[in-house]
């Protein structure tokens, strides 16, 4: 057997995992989900694994090499982790990439060996996907697994009837308890010391018919192999489900469920994160300064490069570590327990009515502490177009940082009746969320609202801590990855426009923000809300501050009137006075209804620069950009709407 | 003409038809949902879905598609049509 050339097709940008070396024999997982495959494929992998979109696609696929002893020394093997498909006649986009790679991995190679993960105690289901693989003639060894709840449920699966009946190695292995790697891996080997067989036939001449010859060949071979003496049926998951798919407790135990994860995401890691951005704005800053100080370079630009720029930039990325992993270890544990599929049910017809899939409720929920992890949380959801829908709506989900600024504003503006003001602003959110997510539904994906609800519901089980500390990290890293060059660049590049002086005062790097490039971009840009009721550029230099970090704008909107930033949102003394004066002139007279048509551009216009980070990282460059289009021109439009028809209200 | 939301808790029936569009009836097939089949309806869920046993597996079900999964009940399964709300 030849050793094609191993694919250059490679979906991760950085050197994290360790693909592989050239010319290793290319092994693909495949499996329906729940089956143990993705546990399988970490524990062979080990720290070389890598998880990453596959390139052109919002799907996620890992890769990883698996060392195994040959009797002619260590083999490398090349490793890719499809994405869980029931069979491979595809109802989404990941099942149809699964299909895909099985065919031509983008470099023109099928995969030398297929290893399929098939759950023994869902026997009949799980080999659907294995006769179709054998149906295309590709080296495979089944992998069976969940060998422990089988038993528990009194079912026995005969491992050599079984290999006999398929005419395909089958090794039992226990991916959380390490067993049978060793007799796995040889089979693979002996697998590809072979050649690659005869595809099996199947002469069914539409869909069904073929369905049906799979059936009955499937039918043959658990008859052959697996006994069922029907004991134990009622598994602890099913008296779980009891209470957690019931009508009534059902969503209680779900409105706890997300209540927590709320307050994990906002109150535990807010400290956490406090405590960084107290580190970087303290020690790291004065070690940095007095860095700089004994090169000579204490009163230059360059101090304010490094400072303001590189440090802060850094700073703000990694103050979202705390955020970020709690949220990937959440998901990890909601998935790998089980519950997440029981969420997906308790929140199926609600979430119909508004035309979203289930399980986005999570992400929504969570957007509402911090749009970032929101993000990564649309992870969850198994549609890749689910995923990028739910992504491009979690921005509309009005974060905690905004907060600030609507009690600032309402404040200002509307003294006796803030806290309602406030109110108004998360209904507006609830509904931007509704009304974009139904107009990009309608335009783009016609038919999600009409998908049926078929969840397979797996055995709730107690989760792995490595494996469950490994997916953390290993997501917690892509993020990093990914957000770094962008979080840093956008706030060297604010920092940049303002030290650049463009109004004939100061010098670079020593200028007042009025006199800088920055103002002058921002007074460019301000006549464009003029129709809005806040055309001055004060307003929005706010407004493009809040594109890097929506925390900034209020200590960035002193900055502009060189007015002391309020020791609370809800006095704004100076500022605010500054405020109601340019609201007042640039509106004409109706500084109340400008500073709706404000705050309602805030809440929809655009995420921070660390949630366009997470979105490209999800959903790709061009699914973000299109999300930024959007969200410019929704938060436009109803700005100047809102503005328009309030201000001749009176 | 039964469905699976005919179906009393705990009772089995086996599937005759399944009325669901392509590809979807073609993925409850795959999942062990098709005419032949032996499937156990376990419960309701909220929002009048259901949850049942097929192939060794638990499935959940919105309302709409399992009542367009019709079934022959074992002996004596069918609940009364009055009683289906709330069980």
């Amino acid at each position: 057997m030849s050793l094609p050339e191993a694919s250059a097709a490679t979906c991760h940008g950085g050197g994290g995992g360790r693909a592989a070396v050239a010319g290793a024999p290319l092994v693909a997982f495949v499996g329906s989900p729940n089956v143990g495959k993705s546990t399988l494929f970490n524990a062979l992998t080990g720290a070389s694994r890598d998880m990453g979109n596959w390139p052109g696609t919002s799907v996620e696929v890992g890769r990883g090499a698996w060392e195994v002893t040959a009797a002619a020394g260590p083999v490398e093997l090349d490793v890719l982790d499809l994405p869980g498909a029931y069979s491979l006649d595809p109802v989404s986009p990941d099942e149809a990439l699964t299909r895909d790679l099985l065919h031509d991995d983008g470099a023109g190679r099928r995969p030398d060996v297929v290893v399929a993960a098939v759950d023994a105690a869902r026997l009949s289901r799980s080999l659907y996907l294995v006769t179709q693989v054998q149906e295309r003639g590709l080296r495979l060894v089944v992998a069976l697994t969940m060998n422990d709840v089988a038993r528990a449920h009194g079912i026995d699966v005969d491992v050599e009837a079984l290999a006999a009946a398929l005419g395909a190695a089958v090794v039992a292995v226990d991916a959380r308890r390490r067993n049978g790697f060793d007799a796995l891996a040889a089979a693979v080997l002996a697998a590809l010391a072979g050649p690659a067989p005869a595809p099996v036939p199947n002469e069914g001449e539409d869909d069904l018919a073929r369905g049906d010859v799979r059936f009955s060949r499937i039918a043959t071979v658990v008859a052959a192999s697996a006994r069922d003496t029907e004991t134990g049926r009622t598994s602890w998951s099913d008296r779980l489900d009891r209470v957690a798919l019931a009508p009534v407790l059902g969503p209680l135990v779900f409105l706890a469920v997300m209540w927590a994860v709320f307050q994990l995401t906002t109150t535990v890691a807010a400290p956490l994160q406090s405590l960084l951005d107290a580190f970087f704005a303290g020690p790291v800053t004065s070690a940095a300064t007095s860095l700089l100080g004994a090169l000579g370079l204490a009163d230059t630009w360059v101090r304010g490069l490094v400072v303001d720029g590189l440090i802060a930039g850094v700073g703000m990325l990694l103050t979202f570590v705390p955020l970020m992993a709690i949220m990937f270890l959440l998901l990890a544990l909601l998935e790998d327990s089980g519950y997440l599929a029981r969420a997906a049910v308790v929140t199926d017809r609600v979430m119909r009515a508004i035309g979203l899939p289930g399980r986005a409720f999570l992400p929504l929920v969570v957007g509402f502490g911090c749009n970032v992890p929101a993000i990564a949380a649309t992870r969850v959801l198994p549609n890749a177009r689910h995923r990028i829908l739910t992504a491009l709506l979690v921005p509309f989900t009005s974060c905690s940082a905004r907060l600030t600024v609507y009690v600032l504003v309402a404040s200002v503006f509307f003294p006796e009746r803030a806290g309602t003001v406030v109110f108004a602003m998360y209904l507006a959110s609830l509904a931007f969320v509704v009304v974009v997510g139904l107009a990009l539904r309608s335009t783009l994906w016609r038919s999600m609202g009409s998908e049926p609800l078929i969840l397979d519901l797996p055995p709730y089980q107690r989760p792995t801590p490595r494996l469950v500390a490994g997916v953390t990290w290993l997501r917690l890293r892509g993020f990093l990855r990914t957000a770094s060059g962008i979080i840093v660049a956008t706030v060297i590049a604010v920092w940049f426009l303002q030290a650049v002086p463009a109004a004939g005062t100061g010098s670079f790097g020593d200028v007042p923000v009025q006199d800088s490039a920055y103002a002058r971009v921002a007074a460019t840009v301000a006549p464009v809300f003029q129709p809005a009721g806040f055309g001055d550029w004060q307003a929005t230099s706010a407004l493009m501050v809040g594109f890097v970090a929506k925390e900034a704008v209020i200590s960035s909107w002193s900055q502009t009137y060189a007015t002391a930033e309020p020791a609370s949102p809800d006095d704004a003394g100076d500022l605010g006075a500054a405020i109601r004066a340019d609201f007042t002139a640039s509106s004409g007279g109706h500084p109340d209804a400008a500073a709706w048509a404000f705050l309602l551009f805030l809440l929809a216009y655009t995420p921070c620069v660390a949630t366009l980070a997470a979105q490209r990282r999800e959903i790709g460059l061009r699914w973000t950009a299109f999300g930024v289009a959007v969200q410019l021109v929704v938060a436009w439009i109803v700005a100047v709407s809102v503005f328009q028809v309030v201000s001749r209200l009176g | 003409m039964q469905t699976l939301r005919d179906l009393a808790p705990g009772a089995t029936g086996a599937v005759t038809a399944v009325t669901v569009p392509d590809p979807y009836r073609r993925r409850l097939a795959e999942l062990g949902v098709r005419p032949g089949a032996c499937v156990t309806l376990l419960r309701r869920t909220a929002g009048r879905g259901v949850v049942v046993g097929v192939a060794g597996a638990r499935l959940a079900l919105d309302r709409a598609t399992a009542a367009a999964v019709r079934v022959t009940p074992a002996a004596g399964a069918a609940a009364p049509a009055a009683a289906a709300a709330g069980a």
